[in-house]
């Protein structure tokens, strides 16, 4: 053993040599103040706290603060992803008007987007899922073939998971034959990944074979949607991903270095909210942490984020603002969530949405069922979802089928 | 009710209360913390499934009932503060005061390896904690992390080496 080892074996010896350290409290004394805080029902309650300001004032001061310290706000690594994005997007629109492509910045009304779901791509009204945005273990659909694709918003912030449904091939020749000519821009996300190179599977192994002609990944963005799209499409299936050039040699793939194994890390605590894409369509999103870097360590954190938009990048709230609840986890395995009268809450598409998110918010914190009830509201039912009743968790998020042309 | 504090108590008390101790680092807030944690677990008792050990499962509502406050105080912070505090380790809000009494008959060496836990992030903390003064398995320890046994032992041994990385600086400063 080196004097190195020497040192660290040191170092756990006398932290194993710490003393005891005992509650000061008697056990009889402890048990009283135990014993009055068990009143019966009693719940943690999260409520949004309101704070009035002067409206006005705040908003000239907080933009004045912004200017001054906008510097220390915004994380070095962060600015450099956000300069990676605009450089990117600025580059991609570049493209987009290159290739005569006139389709409006601007939101698109619901009639051209019904348009565009006849001609190439539904997203919603299916026959065989009751929900939103989620397909349900009782919909038909959970037992045809279902292909997780993976997009980025426009500003390549966040992964847009999309399952494609009714397809007759698998998931591997899908992403091989059909991705390169999935045209994400109709559904207003990117998915330039996909023309990376070429899937395979054998001995519950997938591999990526990078076509030689590829260009490095050189950006942060590039690298961030590279990793997203292999997490999110793989993870349930694999560990990691085999990664070659044509002739099986390690491929440079820039900020990752050298590389022949991809590892996937597991994606999860996860807090899902909405993305309102340039095209007018809505698609859930899963987020990993703040725009401060924040995972999410308990399900509290992740149920407030919920109730959060980031403006910039067009996310929007899964939890109304405004809406208050009590969370219930005192049942192992189960989200009870009460949600107290709000004006918002009925039997309406965004009531649908929010519990939907909430389902898949519990699933990434491994919860197996959620019960969600809602005071003095007449109804005992929101879209399919019944109230007061464990619901199961979803298979999975944000169907898209491929109408045949 | 009572029996079943009785025995929870009497299995668990002196180690749930001395893993928020080492946490949190201050008497007051391990006694309000730990009594939260009793609440949960006698509410959730009758469910509990067996899933996981009684102990680890006691363990991570332990666990999460110690990440939650000091959520709630990095949010109390960030309130008014947090934007100009961009560097702040949430994690160290605990950490300063006076040394509490069974502590002071460490040596000056332990005392400064006892400070030094702060400079660890909390999941580090949470490992050396678990694994060194809990003397806690590496599959015990996974379970109340909800992490794999390798996330463990690789957390486990980077904490060691920042510990000694940050013991020798020390030294020579």
């Amino acid at each position: 053993m080196n004097t190195h080892d020497d040192q660290e074996q040191k170092i756990i010896d006398q932290l194993s040599d710490f003393p005891h350290v005992q509650s000061k409290l008697s056990k009889e004394d402890f048990y009283e103040k135990v014993n009055s805080d068990m009143i019966p029902n009693q719940k943690k309650s999260i409520r949004k706290r309101r704070v009035a300001f002067p409206a006005l004032l705040t908003a000239i001061v907080l933009a004045l603060v912004f200017i001054v310290l906008k510097d220390q706000i915004i994380p070095p690594q962060m600015e450099q992803a956000v300069n990676d994005v605009a450089l990117e997007t600025a580059e991609n629109n570049r493209i987009a008007d290159d290739r005569g492509d006139d389709m409006s910045e601007s939101m698109m009304s619901k009639d051209e987007i019904n348009t565009f779901n006849t001609a190439m791509y539904q997203t919603d009204n299916f026959s065989n899922v009751k929900g939103h945005h989620v397909i349900m273990p009782s919909d038909s659909v959970s037992d045809l073939t279902k292909t997780t694709v993976v997009a980025m918003d426009d500003s390549l912030m966040y992964p847009v998971p999309l399952t494609v449904i009714d397809q007759p091939i698998d998931p591997i020749t899908f992403y091989n034959e059909q991705l390169s000519s999935f045209d994400f821009n109709q559904l207003g996300l990117t998915g330039e990944t996909f023309d990376f190179g070429t899937f395979s599977q054998a001995n519950q192994t997938v591999t990526l074979t990078m076509t030689s002609d590829i260009s490095a990944i050189d950006s942060s963005a590039q690298a961030t949607m590279f990793e997203q799209t292999l997490r999110y499409m793989f993870q349930d299936d694999y560990d990691s991903v085999l990664i070659e050039g044509v002739s099986g040699e390690s491929i440079d793939l820039g900020p990752f270095g050298a590389v022949d194994l991809f590892d996937l890390e597991m994606v999860q605590k996860l807090s899902y909210k909405y993305v309102r894409t340039s095209s007018g369509h809505k698609f859930m999103v899963p987020i990993e942490a703040t725009l401060n870097g924040e995972t999410f360590i308990t399900i509290d954190e992740a149920l407030v984020d919920m109730q959060e938009p980031v403006p910039d990048f067009n996310i929007e709230p899964a939890i109304p603002e405004g809406v208050t609840y009590t969370l219930d986890l005192s049942t192992e395995g189960e989200v009870k969530l009460t949600f107290d009268r709000h004006d918002v809450l009925g039997d309406n598409a965004e009531t649908i949405d929010m519990i939907e998110a909430i389902l898949m918010t519990a699933k990434s914190f491994d919860f197996k069922q959620v019960v969600i009830s809602m005071k003095d509201l007449e109804v005992n039912q929101v879209g399919p979802y019944v109230l007061d009743t464990a619901l199961d968790l979803p298979v999975a998020i944000n169907p898209v089928k491929v109408n045949q042309q | 009710m009572k029996t079943t504090f009785d025995y929870l108590y009497d299995t668990y008390h002196t180690d749930v209360y001395q893993y928020i101790f080492y946490l949190v680092k201050n008497h007051q807030v391990a006694e309000d913390l730990i009594q939260e944690t009793f609440i949960k677990v006698l509410k959730a008792h009758k469910q509990f499934r067996g899933e996981s050990s009684e102990k680890t499962w006691l363990f991570s509502i332990a666990r999460h009932t110690v990440m939650d406050h000091f959520r709630k105080q990095q949010r109390e912070k960030n309130k008014w503060f947090g934007l100009f505090n961009k560097n702040d380790e949430w994690q160290q809000l605990e950490a300063k005061g006076p040394l509490p009494e069974e502590l002071l008959i460490l040596t000056e060496e332990q005392q400064i390896l006892y400070h030094t836990l702060d400079l660890l992030t909390l999941d580090q903390k949470n490992v050396i904690i678990l694994r060194f003064i809990q003397s806690m398995s590496i599959h015990d320890t996974a379970r109340i992390l909800e992490w794999t046994e390798s996330k463990v032992k690789t957390t486990q041994h980077r904490a060691i080496k920042k510990l000694h990385q940050l013991l020798t600086t020390k030294e020579k400063g």
